[in-house]
């Protein structure tokens, strides 16, 4: 047997239920599609992002603060620790690479941090993209995204902590608080990392002491940049980056620094504890969303049953020409599933043009490169559900099995 | 108009007293003490009572009688859409009401054309898809001898076969549905008032060709109807009253 021209035929029928039906079904499935795709993105996105941070040491405060400013560059005022600590780390065995990360100032609207060299070569990983690694303190490297051309001379600002203002634009605080005679020269430019230090303007952390008049952290104005910080008094950071030699000296340095007026940590301890409250909220948003599938499915064969009913006199005509039963169920059958495995299928797409345009959001507003692809576990939930809506298209469809044919015939 | 032969090898040219072929034999239709009820079981509503009919291969039966008389009732018994509550209806060597419903969707699509007041095309398929859809009930393809078949149908009843059925004019539906009955060369045609929903000329021409149709088939046709220019074209017309049709 052949059901498929009484498909197409029924389809056209009810052409304007059956757009409502696949719009139904596809936003139903699209939402949890881009709400599962978006979750896994953030979470592996943040993740990547914290990778070339293995210890975090500020002075005592939130935890997940330090890691929110140091890693993701969220705009916040922190506490500075002594500066003392960057010499003491430096001489320590157990550290391979220590870095001070400096931050408060901004240029349209990008981040000025300051650092060392090793940790804008990320531990010596990367190199410039284009022209080099700074190598004076009046010198800048810019990330992938800043939009500044080398060669450029920038005038940093004082930035207004939480200040939510779009990248590459001066705004009117900015042109407010400018360190007057304070110039740096962009001579570099970094690869992508897919991190929020893609908008960041990188200089030597003496510029920032300097131009703050903290002096620039050592005895002689013409010391090379980087530790050791030789002045009598090195000024304070807000956060200090410590690669240790291994993984027991790690734990070692984060219970050292725990104590006399700083806190150690590993932003991979405060990111699980961010994905465990994401994850609590992403599976009260999934549960909902399941509802919300739910409810969809059942009003959608509702209408279906309900269309099928409506149509029981031109079943019972295909009965009366000869048509066995199964042909009428096939017909029935066919249409509803094919309707919700369709709007499945438009979900799926719709989920996936959802999770883009949302991570393409959160790069905007925060630099964070989330990954959008889709994974298996979209692709068994989006199966899923045309599997369970083939399984309940059943229902419809033995009520026009059941049809009795010389009742349905007189309508 | 001659309906032509489009090779589509169902069965011969039937006969009066034709030899039987196949699994399900054609021939003469009987009824036997048929009593067809409705409603619950502790109280039943008759709604056919027929105690003895019988209709040759080949002949042309009328039945007539008001509305609620329960003429659709029995059109639908012959054509086991229903089974009665009692009694037994024979087709040639086959006893209809003891076959199983497969069976007799099987019967029927191989025996019986039927045509329906409303016509009951569908819509949405053009009309040479509307005559070959009976085609689709058993075989995947329509196949080329079917469609031969059905185009030189819809090129008798004048009607494009490309045309959708929803955009024919009343007339042209029903002559497509006499078509799709005729397409299987059926040895029972079966009609529920095929005129009522018609005007007089085009239902005259209606009637002109469902008759014609069925005496150059050899068809046995069996129609229920108000009109009387339609019953007049029938070999043989019984009137049924509350149900019963007198033997």
């Amino acid at each position: 047997m052949n059901p498929f021209p009484m498909v197409r035929a029924d389809l056209r029928a009810m052409r304007w239920s059956a757009v409502v039906v696949v719009v139904l079904v596809a936003l139903a499935v699209a939402i949890g599609i881009a709400v599962a795709a978006q979750e896994r993105g953030l979470r592996q996105g943040s993740a990547k992002a914290a990778d070339d941070f293995d210890l975090l040491i500020g002075a005592p405060g939130s935890q997940t603060q330090l890691v929110l400013t140091s890693v993701y560059l969220q705009p916040e005022a922190l506490p500075l620790i002594d500066g003392a600590v960057l010499n003491r780390l430096a001489a320590d065995p157990r550290v391979a690479g220590v870095a001070p990360i400096a931050f408060g100032d901004i240029v349209r609207g990008y981040p000025v941090v300051g650092t060392t060299l090793p940790f804008v070569s990320r531990w010596g990983r990367l190199a410039a993209s284009e022209g080099r690694l700074f190598a004076a303190e009046a010198e800048a490297v810019i990330g992938a995204d800043v939009k500044l051309t080398l060669g450029e001379d920038i005038t940093p600002a004082h930035a207004t902590a939480g200040e939510t203002r779009e990248a590459g634009e001066e705004g009117a605080e900015e042109h407010d608080h400018k360190h007057e005679g304070v110039v740096y020269h962009v001579v570099g430019r970094l690869p992508r990392l897919g991190t929020p230090w893609d908008r960041a303007i990188m200089i030597p952390v003496e510029s920032v002491w300097e131009t703050h008049g903290l002096g620039n952290g050592h005895a002689t104005d013409e010391a090379p940049l980087g530790p050791p910080f030789d002045a009598k008094r090195v000024p304070g950071v807000p956060a200090v980056v410590v690669k240790p030699m291994r993984v027991a000296d790690a734990y070692q340095l984060r219970s050292q620094y725990r104590k006399d007026g700083t806190m150690a940590l590993f932003p991979a301890e405060v990111l699980v504890s961010l994905y465990r409250t994401m994850g609590d909220l992403r599976d009260v948003v999934v549960i909902a969303a399941g509802l919300n599938n739910l409810l969809v499915f059942a009003a959608v064969l509702l209408l279906i049953a309900t269309l099928v009913t409506l149509r029981r006199q031109r079943y019972a005509v295909l009965r009366a020409l000869g048509a066995p039963r199964a042909y009428v169920l096939l017909v029935t059958w066919l249409g509803a599933a094919g309707l919700l495995a369709v709007g499945c299928v438009f979900g799926l797409a719709l989920g996936w043009v959802a999770s883009v345009l949302v991570a393409a959001a959160v790069e905007r507003q925060t630099g964070l490169h989330v990954a959008t692809g889709l994974g298996w576990g979209e692709l068994r939930f989006a199966a899923g559900l045309v599997l369970a809506g083939s399984v309940f298209s059943l229902v419809p469809a033995l009520a026009a099995w059941r049809l009795p044919v010389s009742a349905g015939l007189r309508g | 108009m001659r309906l032509p032969d489009h090779g589509l090898p169902t069965h011969a040219a039937p006969t009066h007293g034709a030899p039987t072929h196949g699994a399900l034999p054609h021939g003469a239709l009987t009824l036997s003490d048929v009593r067809v009820t409705f409603g619950p079981g502790g109280a039943p509503v008759l709604a056919v009572d027929a105690p003895r009919l019988s209709v040759a291969q080949g002949d042309l039966l009328g039945i007539s009688g008001p509305s609620g008389s329960g003429k659709t009732t029995l059109l639908h018994a012959l054509a086991g859409l229903l089974l009665p509550a009692h009694g037994t209806i024979t087709w040639g060597d086959a006893t209809l009401t003891a076959m199983g419903e497969n069976a007799r969707d099987r019967w029927r699509r191989q025996h019986v054309g039927f045509v329906f007041q409303d016509f009951h095309l569908v819509p949405e398929l053009s009309a040479l898809d509307n005559v070959l859809l009976t085609r689709w009930f058993g075989h995947w393809s329509a196949g080329r001898s079917a469609t031969e078949r059905a185009l030189g149908l819809l090129a008798d009843v004048g009607v494009p076969p490309g045309r959708r059925a929803g955009v024919l004019s009343r007339g042209e539906q029903q002559r497509v549905a006499i078509a799709r009955a005729l397409l299987a060369k059926p040895h029972l045609i079966l009609a529920d008032e095929p005129t009522a929903s018609l005007d007089a000329e085009t239902g005259a021409v209606v009637a002109d060709l469902l008759v014609r149709s069925a005496r150059e088939t050899g068809a046995t046709l069996i129609l229920v109807s108000h009109d009387p220019a339609m019953l007049a074209r029938m070999a043989l017309v019984r009137r049924m009253d509350k149900g019963v049709l007198p033997a």
